[in-house]
């Protein structure tokens, strides 16, 4: 650069400085060194341009100046053009001199003197070059602006479109000062005038990381990407620099042509600059190859995908930073990034086989505590408390100057508070907050400890806690004053401070308007005017609460709690309107279900029993084709209890009203569902059910079945002992409604059939598949039954007799079923030969399930034979006696039995 | 929808290896655009990630940025959908990929 700099200074003296000059004065070779003020005119000129000539560009200055005072007054056209080529020399010179300020200066107030002449367009480039070399970026750019409003900037473009060395420095100059302060919009102005040799500046490139790295301070990744992507690989610029060198070499090589004496100064220095050149691309080089920035970039690039989400991106790279270079010193820090993105990306089993092997490959690295504070969230995003606990207790045993205990420790209280261990909880929340309170999690802590004080019922130290938070001072913004106000009000009900409990509420509505709590505080507000007798502003507060719910449980909550007021006061015709409303709103989303049912109840009361039954079969029409609903199920259900069990309701009536839609959808692919559910219903109300019950085991396949003709098919399939459909049935019903209420239903029919088949072994394994998910209710019980019958008809007593117990240990069970148990557990004992304890068992069914006839008839039966087998001949009789003394158990197969017997002995005795 | 998308992704392949330019970013993007219609997403984000992050000076990037948009729709994300499709606008604007992405996904918060 430097070197064409010079040849374009050269020019210009030949060009302006000799022309000019000619015309004014005869050469002078006085050599005194007078200053240029006291010299005369013509001296003065031919000194100037003497030193111009032998270029000494700092010695010149102080007499190109003087040229301009002197000739700048007179009006003759000669000394008009010398001073006009002083002005224009005095900025070369004042670049050569390296003072660039007063170069850019010197330009620029040439443009604005001699503003149309030819060479005013290259004296706006050279300003621009010479504050271009100035470190601050500033000056250039706002004389860029300036410009542009002037309109001259777009004169210059084609000068930085020439690519010569000045315009390659320029424009490089100009790039880096914008990456620098991450202008993006000039940095792809400018972009484009730098050819292949200004792109693989290393200066620029670096610049343009800086760019990057000012873009992702500003979070503005989208910029930053853009940027990092344009830096060249360091492994580009290694071969660009071979390609030059090259070139130079050639040029450095190549014999110096022959010029004239006073061109062979330059010549020389041109060679040197060029020798120079060579040296200087040769230390680039090396630097290159010591500080190649390639995996440098691939990290930023990584952390702008991290900082946009797309963690993928993020992830790939540094996976591959990784894998490919294993010894960089990116590496361990690359396998903690990857760990956390797969993390982010709830990819747990990759995210936990990094993280191991990450330990396993730096078991002291820097990102340990992180990997291992990881670890164990995991275990508690897929809910593996248990494990999560064990590990965070180990963290807290093994590695007590753990950089995250503070967290393990909250972890492991959060692991207690949801398996409702709340004391447990509560030390470790209290712990948290005692030992780090100036972490992250203290505060947090406070509000968890409150809260299981809460569940522990220990309200009056929830509500110090809770006060104590809202009171402190040592969170500047606490982050949780909603939360803890709203629970420090729950604390007070607790305490029964029911108008204190009414006035933190109200407070709260106050002082948090938008929290999503307020719903929450309406109907606890609702609640506590209810519980007063203030039916009004109960109902206002839970009008209040619907309107600002954020989830369908606050809206439920309160539109049922307002209706149950509406009832309570009788006004059911309110209550119609304003559930109907609640109706209109959600639709399907909202709870149909109950909402139809009190509706119902609503005419009932009003002892309007048809507009009743008309809103349930509007609602079933409504809600029946939803498909997968459980929900709409229970609508078809309580129609079928109403005529089946409830009484009050007819099936004429409900087929009236139901069969025109019925038929009308028949045959309609989108109304499947509901067609099957209203067969499902019809075939549940009508005196003969065969034809409803012959249309669903028609249907070819099974996919639009809810669970309520599902298990009608079961059943129906089931009877007639087809049992690959009861299983298809069964199948369905597991993959899509696991947790239905009718699976076990399904899973009793199937396992029944498989017994009555004789495929004990397949109905052994389907209870005891059935019994591991873990079920509740009566129909679970049925299962745990069925479970102990097949183990006995597999003749395995001892594991019969343990299942029989385990369905008699659960309270919720007991009913029509207790005996039947005790009875099998009795027939296990006899099996075994433990005859006395058979005899006990038989005794507990007759003694005290008498209601049963049944099963008190097997067991009085079953005792009087073990006790004939014991050689208790009398205490038998006796047995046999009592049994038929209760008629109920007389009239029974065994109880005749019984009775033959007794009249045989009385024949045998006289 | 689906012959459509591959249809477009298989002609472009054309193009490019007319130029003779070819190499294992189209290959990889096919791979990912299959992986996306059959719902593989995971395989799909790899992939494409592996494009951006590998070949983001290569003429595929608009192609790459819209399946990225269209594989995080499908999984049910919104960020990085929304994040890649601002990327396709601002820096491929005038692509046939950004046209399409405008059409298709600008608003969509799960596609099919």
């Amino acid at each position: 650069m430097i070197h064409l700099m010079k040849i374009r200074f050269r020019f210009s003296v030949c060009a302006f400085v000799l022309a000019g000059f000619s015309l004014l004065s005869a050469p002078s070779y006085a050599q005194d060194a007078i200053s240029p003020e006291e010299l005369p005119t013509s001296q003065l000129l031919r000194q100037t341009r003497e030193l111009l000539e032998n270029r000494k560009a700092t010695e010149v200055i102080p007499y190109l100046e003087e040229v301009m005072v002197r000739l700048g007054v007179l009006e003759e056209e000669n000394a008009k053009e010398a001073c006009l080529t002083a002005h224009y020399q005095l900025g070369l010179c004042r670049m050569e001199a390296g003072e660039y300020e007063a170069a850019a200066e010197a330009f620029r107030s040439f443009v604005q003197t001699y503003p149309g002449h030819e060479s005013a367009l290259e004296a706006r480039f050279l300003a621009m070059e010479a504050l271009a070399w100035l470190k601050d970026p500033e000056p250039v750019q706002s004389y860029i602006a300036e410009l542009e409003q002037s309109g001259e900037f777009d004169r210059l473009l084609p000068v930085l479109r020439e690519q010569t060395d000045a315009t390659r420095h320029v424009v490089i100059s100009l790039v880096s000062a914008y990456a620098q302060s991450a202008d993006f919009e000039n940095v792809q102005r400018f972009l484009p005038f730098c050819d292949e040799d200004a792109r693989s500046d290393i200066g620029l490139n670096l610049a343009l990381m800086d760019g990057g790295d000012l873009a992702v301070d500003n979070e503005d990744y989208r910029s930053a990407l853009w940027f990092y992507r344009e830096v060249r690989l360091s492994t580009e610029l290694i071969a660009s620099c071979d390609r030059r060198l090259a070139a130079l070499h050639e040029e450095i090589q190549a014999p110096l042509p022959w010029v004239p004496i006073s061109l062979r100064e330059a010549q020389a220095a041109q060679r040197a600059a060029e020798t120079n050149r060579y040296a200087q691309i040769e230390r680039e080089r090396e630097r290159l190859e010591i500080q190649n920035y390639d995996l440098d970039l691939m990290m930023r690039m990584a952390r702008c995908y991290d900082g946009m989400q797309r963690r993928w991106n993020a992830c790939v790279i540094y996976q591959h930073i990784y894998t490919a270079f294993p010894e960089s010193r990116f590496a361990e820090r690359c396998r903690y990034s990857a760990f956390q993105c797969l993390t982010a990306l709830e990819e747990l089993d990759d995210a936990e086989q990094a993280g191991d092997l990450y330990l396993e490959m730096y078991p002291a690295g820097r990102y340990r505590d992180a990997i291992t504070l990881g670890l164990m969230q995991i275990l508690l995003q897929r809910d593996h408390l248990p494990a999560a606990c064990e590990f965070g207790q180990e963290l807290r045993r093994q590695e007590p100057a753990h950089r995250y205990l503070d967290q393990v420790t909250y972890l492991l209280g959060y692991v207690q508070y949801a398996r409702q261990d709340y004391e447990a909880a509560l030390a470790l929340f209290r712990e948290t907050r005692e030992t780090w309170p100036e972490r992250l999690y203290a505060e947090e802590s406070v509000y968890w400890e409150g809260m299981c004080l809460l569940f522990l019922s220990r309200f009056d130290e929830a509500v110090a806690v809770f006060e104590g938070y809202l009171h402190s001072t040592e969170w500047q913004s606490k982050e949780f004053e909603a939360d803890v106000t709203f629970r420090l009000g729950m604390a007070r009900y607790g305490l029964e401070e029911y108008e204190a409990c009414k006035e933190i509420f109200r407070k709260f509505l106050v002082r948090f308007p938008d929290d999503e709590l307020c719903s929450e505080a309406c109907s606890m507000l609702g609640d506590l005017y209810g519980a007063d007798g203030e039916m009004e502003p109960a109902l206002r507060y839970y009008g209040r609460a619907r309107d600002c719910a954020v989830t369908a449980e606050q809206e439920s909550y309160a539109v049922f709690q307002a209706a149950q007021v509406f009832e309570l006061q009788g006004r059911h015709m309110k209550l119609i309107a304003w559930l109907q409303d609640y109706l209109d709103e959600r639709g399907a989303e909202g709870d149909f279900v109950p909402a139809t049912l009190r509706i119902s109840r609503a005419w009932r009361a009003l002892g309007k029993g048809e507009q009743a039954l008309d809103a349930e079969c509007a609602a079933v029409l409504r809600y029946g084709n939803i498909p997968d609903s459980e929900d709409a199920d229970l609508l078809f259900v309580d129609l079928r209890d109403a005529v089946t069990q409830r009484g009050g309701v007819s099936a004429g009536e409900v087929l009236r009203r139901l069969s025109a839609a019925r038929e009308k959808i028949a045959g309609d692919v989108t109304q499947k569902t509901l067609f099957l559910r209203l067969t499902a219903l019809f075939a549940g109300i009508s005196e003969d059910p065969s034809e409803y019950i012959e249309q669903l085991l028609g249907e070819k396949t099974l996919d639009a079945f809810s669970p309520l003709p599902l298990r009608l098919v079961a059943e129906a399939a089931a009877a007639r002992g087809e049992t690959d459909r009861v299983r298809q049935a069964l199948d369905l019903f597991l993959e899509k409604y696991a947790r239905a209420d009718g699976l076990l239903e399904m899973s009793d029919v199937q396992i029944r059939l498989l017994m009555a088949a004789g495929r004990l072994e397949e109905a052994l394994a389907l209870a005891e598949e059935v019994l591991a998910t873990g079920p509740e209710g009566t129909a679970a019980g049925r299962i745990c039954l069925l479970t102990a019958d097949v183990l006995r008809m597999l003749k395995l007593y001892e594991r019969s007799m343990a299942m029989y117990n385990k369905f008699l240990e659960v309270r919720a069970w007991r009913g029509p079923l207790t005996p039947q148990a005790l009875y099998w557990t009795g027939i296990c004992c006899l099996e075994l030969g433990n005859i006395e304890e058979a005899c006990a068992w038989f005794q507990r069914v007759y003694v005290l399930y008498g209601q049963y006839p049944e099963w008190t008839a097997r067991a009085y039966a079953a005792s009087a034979d073990g006790l004939n087998i014991l050689g208790r001949r009398d205490d038998a009789i006796r047995t046999l006696r009592e049994m038929v003394a209760d008629p109920n158990v007389a009239a029974t197969e065994e109880g005749l039995r019984a009775r033959a017997e007794l009249d045989a002995l009385q024949k045998e005795v006289p | 929808m689906r012959l459509k998308r591959v249809a477009a992704a298989v002609l472009l392949i054309a193009c490019f290896t007319e130029a003779g330019e070819l190499d294992d970013a189209p290959d990889e993007l096919v791979r990912a655009a299959e992986a996306v219609d059959q719902g593989r997403l995971k395989d799909a984000r790899v992939l494409l990630a592996r494009v951006q992050a590998f070949g983001y000076r290569s003429e595929w990037m608009a192609a790459a940025l819209y399946y990225e948009a269209l594989a995080d729709s499908k999984s049910g994300g919104s960020t990085a959908r929304v994040s890649a499709l601002d990327e396709l606008a601002a820096f491929y604007p005038d692509s046939s990929w950004a046209r399409r992405a405008a059409d298709e996904l600008k608003n969509v918060s799960s596609v099919e």
